[in-house]
């Protein structure tokens, strides 16, 4: 890295720049409303992001937003864009630090010149600021979970995180009911709660939260939290205020008070808490916060929020009020049952008679802990520790026994992963029997990596279960679905120490592909961009059919569509031809 | 149901196969015949040392006359050593056989001897060939008074020819069945059409061979992702590629054309070689009308409206469905037919 | 009492209700007909249902009926359904019918006006749904005057009502 090549790049901007301390540091120097602005970066040994530059205190222009600043330094570091989103010639160097300086003068400029510009900016960062008054000694910041969605005003229970032994830091222990947010509600009549909430270290004394409509850009040291909290609460209106008001009238020694606020693209949140040796009401002012010495700490909140932890993870909000019932708990339907959680689905019943035992390890979603339980239940328990907004129920009952339309209408979807031929035909030919208007997924895979599939119906639209059935030879109904990949006739199942222990040979990545295409074929369709009957295939080798001697159909050899939603209708069908 | 079902339907009835009783017939009055033809042979002294049946049934290509009138092309094959020079002996002696054996119409035609068998729909035509020591075919070629320049034992490759229209070697190992047997179907289709759609004179001349080769160059097969058959599309595509691409009608005064399908084995000489422009125009014309009629039904999504469209072309064995009946709907396909419990009742 | 009358025999032969409409074949209701058990020491007739149904699985078409076969039991206040023969005549009409025509259910006479099911009857029926689940299946009592046709509807048996209206299969 040349450095007076990167400086005389520098200065044909317009600026001054010079190399100090053996021209280990570069400052650059520009003129703003007739005043100077220093800037110093630090020569990196290595250029792998963009070069970090620090702006010096006492330029008189206050506070300003992208300059974030600690107490006990001199100097502020100036954020221009997501180090992660940049990509930076590193074979041209000075022309990476040109480019950079030219962000921050543009920067800077508008910052110091346009103060409406520049408080939208720090209240767009209110969060990073924020966190800064939050850190403590050492590494150690001051954060708080709080289970609120952040819309009403309600007394909260607050979890404070633990520290564990190993002094990682955090030790985040959330119940697994921690979907049902009112465990966190100080109700007099609150519900009854697990052990695991009993063991949780709670504050469930004197938390409000409250929403603020307007927000003032964070403070720029503790000292001024005080009067900035004060400015603030004169601002709540009724209902924030009586709750405050029933703190101010408080006997204790703790008070948190939690904020939610609106910023430019986004939503703040955020806590102070109150504390003093003795007991007594919240202080009502700066003065008598002081004559009271009392503390005023403010909290980084970690919010168990769906709102914002469920698009946060790609999840889908508007999955919350879907209703999905899956059959078949197996390494298909174990897989399936998780992503369509993990995509926001709000309530989910997974079936299955089946206990989990040692054969299905290594390629099921669930561990060894939950050998010989209930493979249904388990996946119920596991999903709520995953995915705490989701409600799970699990149901004991096989796709033969579900075949009752008083069961199944509740549901919005239902999703078939029971890899057994005949009775998914029983129950395609029930619903078709019962009219039954809720769709259904069926899906599978073939053995050998070859592939797998899924079909959806949804009834009243083109396309029937029977579509899929259709010989391409001879055009009439058939056994076999005519999505195959191998060709049929053949023996396919391994056999393992006779009857009764046939298993399809496929990898747990087959499986996982398969439950990947079905809850993304689930997840269109209840997010209402699928609309008809549909079918999906994934194409994997043929290389291990091969090596069986096994033979492959006229789709396998031709299919390049794997995994787009594709039409089920076929115009042979006889069902719904005529 | 989808509309190749109804091309399914139609390829059953008009398909001939060797077996089929109506051409059995036909083979027996062929069979009686050839022997007396073998006996006149011998006594000349060619003797026949090889025989077989020429044409559509080694190719899987043979449909049902409409005019109900069987076709056998009987190859006679004599040794090139004993074979008398001119080319024409033969063809004499064979009709003198057929005169003698109540045969009407019999006569020599320039490439064969043609004959309608009295009293049931059956015409024979004998072909006859000299074989060489190295076992090369010659044809005899001319008529009854030829002159030595119009007649002579002509190279030919009637087992070539059929390999030829049987290879497979071109398409995919796996597929090669189904696309195969999706040409021979076209092929059926198309001698359906021109039997249907020309007058019998120059449908006559529209040889069976000639469309064939066409269909057998110009192949473009299409399969449903299933790998269902799709003889609609897979048919007006290859007509598309014949007429476009195929190189076989070229444009002369007037909007008339010639047409020129050279074999693709020896003699290598244009099937339609001598054949009238009346010939070609009307092939060309009618080719072309079938491939838009073919998209116009490609196009329309009721089947009995498509139905209707390709029963024009190809005749009434193309059936058009009935209308639905009002007010009763379509039966229920099951795929098993139920099970009886071993009632009691009381 | 009306002897020589029964609700098939007068030419109705739909019946309705429950979501689903049967129709019986000409040839059908007069077999019922003649096996009706008019005579004291008749034994109950008895045999199976085979015929078509709507692509919607509404409408039911009763197009044929196996009577009772040697194998089989009967006497006059009680039947069992044992020779395989039903099972065959049924897998033939399947076979040669492009797979449209299916069992259909049971039917039965009773020595009584205007039969109803037994215990033993509904029991039966029971297991009919049972091992044909998802099928539309109907139920026919032949009485002495009347014919009665009964479908499961949520979870019982109940009869359909006569369509005096339209006699005429489609």
């Amino acid at each position: 890295m040349n450095r007076n090549r990167i400086r005389s790049c520098i200065e044909d901007l317009g600026c001054t720049a010079r190399l100090t301390d053996g021209a280990s540091k570069l400052v650059v120097e520009f003129i703003v409303q007739g005043r100077s602005v220093v800037l110093y970066h630090p020569f990196p040994d290595e250029l792998l992001r963009a070069p970090q530059f620090y702006l010096q205190k006492g330029h008189g222009f206050g506070k300003l937003a992208h300059v974030l600043t600690t107490e006990d330094s001199e100097f502020g570091e100036v954020c221009i864009a997501d180090s992660l989103s940049t990509v930076v010639n590193t074979g041209r160097p000075e022309l990476a630090y040109r480019d950079t300086v030219a962000k921050h003068v543009e920067l800077l400029t508008r910052l110091i010149e346009d103060p409406a510009y520049n408080r939208e900016e720090q209240l767009r960062e209110f969060d990073a600021h924020w966190k800064i008054l939050c850190s403590g000694s050492g590494s150690i910041t001051n954060e708080l979970f709080v289970a609120w969605e952040g819309n009403e005003v309600e007394r909260l229970q607050v979890r404070l995180p633990r520290k564990t032994k190993s002094g990682s830091g955090l030790d985040i222990r959330p119940p697994s009911a921690v979907a049902d947010t009112s465990v966190f509600h100080l109700r007099p009549k609150s519900p009854k709660r697990n052990k695991a909430v009993r063991r949780a270290r709670r504050i469930d004394h004197n938390a409000v939260g409250m929403r603020l409509t307007h927000l003032d850009p964070a403070p720029a040291t503790k000292r001024e939290v005080v009067a900035w909290f004060f400015d603030i609460a004169d601002r709540i209106d009724c209902d924030g205020r009586r709750e405050l008001e029933r703190l101010h009238r408080g006997k204790g020694r703790d008070y948190w008070v939690i904020f939610s606020a609106p910023i430019p693209d986004g939503e703040a949140m955020f806590a102070i808490h109150w504390r003093r040796r003795s007991k007594g009401g919240l202080p009502r002012s700066v003065d008598e916060a002081e004559a009271g010495q009392w503390d005023a700490r403010p909290y980084r909140v970690r919010a168990l929020s769906r709102a914002s932890l469920i698009p946060r993870g790609g999840g889908s909000l508007d999955l919350s009020n879907k209703s999905v019932l899956l059959v078949g708990c197996g390494s298909v339907g174990g897989d399936l049952a998780m992503r369509l959680t993990s995509a926001g689905v709000g309530r989910l019943t997974v079936s299955d008679t089946d206990k989990l035992s040692e054969e299905n390890l290594y390629r099921h979603i669930l561990s060894m802990n939950h050998i010989g339980r209930q493979k249904a239940e388990a996946l119920a328990h596991d999903i709520g520790r995953k995915h705490p907004w989701a409600k799970v129920e699990s149901w004991n009952r096989s796709l033969e026994c579900l075949r009752e339309p008083a069961a199944l209408k509740q549901f919005d979807l239902i999703v078939i992963a029971v890899g057994s031929p005949n009775v998914e035909r029983a129950f395609a030919e029930f619903c078709l029997e019962e009219s039954l208007s809720v769709p259904v997924i069926n899906c599978w895979l073939e053995g050998y990596g070859i592939g797998g599939h899924a079909i959806l119906v949804v009834p009243g639209t083109k396309g029937c279960w029977h579509c899929a059935y259709v010989d391409p030879e001879t055009l009439t109904p058939s056994l076999l679905p005519n999505l195959h990949f191998l060709a049929p006739g053949q023996t396919v199942m391994r056999d393992q120490g006779g009857c009764g222990t046939q298993f399809l040979p496929y990898s747990g990545i087959a499986a996982g592909y398969t439950a990947a295409m079905s809850a993304d074929l689930a997840v269109r369709f209840l997010q209402g961009h699928v609309t008809t009957s549909s079918k999906i295939s994934w194409k994997g080798s043929d290389m291990e059919a091969n090596r069986q001697r096994l033979s492959v159909t006229w789709r396998f050899r031709h299919f390049t569509e794997s995994l787009q939603i594709l039409p089920l209708h076929d115009e042979n069908c006889d069902f719904c031809g005529a | 149901m989808g509309i190749q079902t109804h091309f399914n339907k139609f390829h059953d009835r008009i398909k001939l196969g060797r077996q089929d009783s109506a051409y059995k017939k036909a083979r027996d009055r062929d069979d009686s015949i050839k022997g007396a033809v073998s006996s006149a042979f011998a006594a000349a002294g060619y003797p026949v040392v090889n025989d077989f049946i020429q044409g559509s049934f080694d190719t899987h290509t043979a449909i049902v006359p409409i005019s109900g009138d069987y076709d056998i092309d009987r190859a006679l094959v004599i040794d090139s050593a004993q074979a008398p020079a001119n080319p024409v002996t033969p063809k004499k002696k064979t009709l003198e056989v057929l005169e003698s054996r109540g045969f009407r119409n019999a006569k020599i035609k320039k490439p064969c001897v043609t004959a309608d068998y009295a009293s049931d729909n059956v015409h024979i035509d004998f072909i006859i060939y000299k074989r060489s020591p190295l076992n090369q075919l010659y044809l005899a070629v001319g008529k009854e008074h030829s002159d030595e320049n119009n007649r002579e034992w002509s190279p030919a490759d009637p087992h070539g020819l059929t390999d030829w229209i049987n290879d497979r070697s071109g398409y995919p190992t796996a597929d090669a069945q189904a696309i195969q047997d999706q040409f021979r179907r076209l092929v059926r289709y198309l001698k359906r059409w021109r039997d249907e759609q020309f007058s019998p004179t120059v449908g006559a001349r529209v040889y069976s061979i000639g469309l064939t080769v066409m269909v057998k160059q110009q192949l473009r097969h299409s399969f449903s992702m299933e790998g269902a058959p799709q003889d609609l599309q897979a048919l007006r595509m290859t007509l598309d590629a014949i007429i476009l691409f195929g190189g076989y009608f070229t444009p002369e005064l007037a909007g008339r054309y010639r047409v020129r399908v050279p074999l693709p084995v020896l003699p290598w000489r244009d099937i339609f070689d001598g054949s009238s422009l009346d010939t070609g125009t009307q092939l060309y014309n009618k080719l072309d009308y079938l491939r838009r009629k073919l998209a116009e039904a490609e196009g329309l999504s009721d089947e009995r409206e498509q139905c209707r469209i390709l029963a024009d072309l190809f005749g009434r064995d193309f059936e058009v469905p009935d209308p639905p009946k009002a007010g009763s709907k379509g039966r229920a396909v099951y795929p098993t037919a139920g099970i009886v419990s071993s009632s009691t009742g009381a | 009492m009306r002897t020589a009358t029964s609700a098939v025999h007068d030419g109705v032969r739909s019946f309705e209700g429950h979501g689903r409409r049967v129709t019986v074949d000409r040839e059908v209701a007069s077999v019922w007909d003649n096996h009706r058990q008019i005579l004291a020491t008749a034994s109950e007739s008895f045999g199976v249902l085979m015929g078509t149904t709507s692509i919607d699985r509404r409408d039911i078409w009763i197009e044929a009926v196996t009577t009772p076969l040697p194998r089989d039991r009967r006497s006059r206040f009680s039947f069992a359904l044992r020779d395989p023969g039903h099972q065959q005549a049924v897998s033939r009409r399947f076979e040669s019918s492009n797979r449209s025509a299916i069992y259909l259910g049971t039917w039965h006479t009773h020595p009584e006006p205007l039969p109803t099911p037994s215990r033993i009857d509904l029991r039966d029926w029971g297991i009919c749904v049972r091992v044909n689940r998802g099928r539309p299946l109907a139920f026919v009592l032949v009485g002495i005057e009347e014919v009665r046709v009964f479908v499961r509807a949520r979870g019982r048996f109940k009869p359909l009502r006569p369509d005096i209206g339209s006699g005429e299969i489609a």
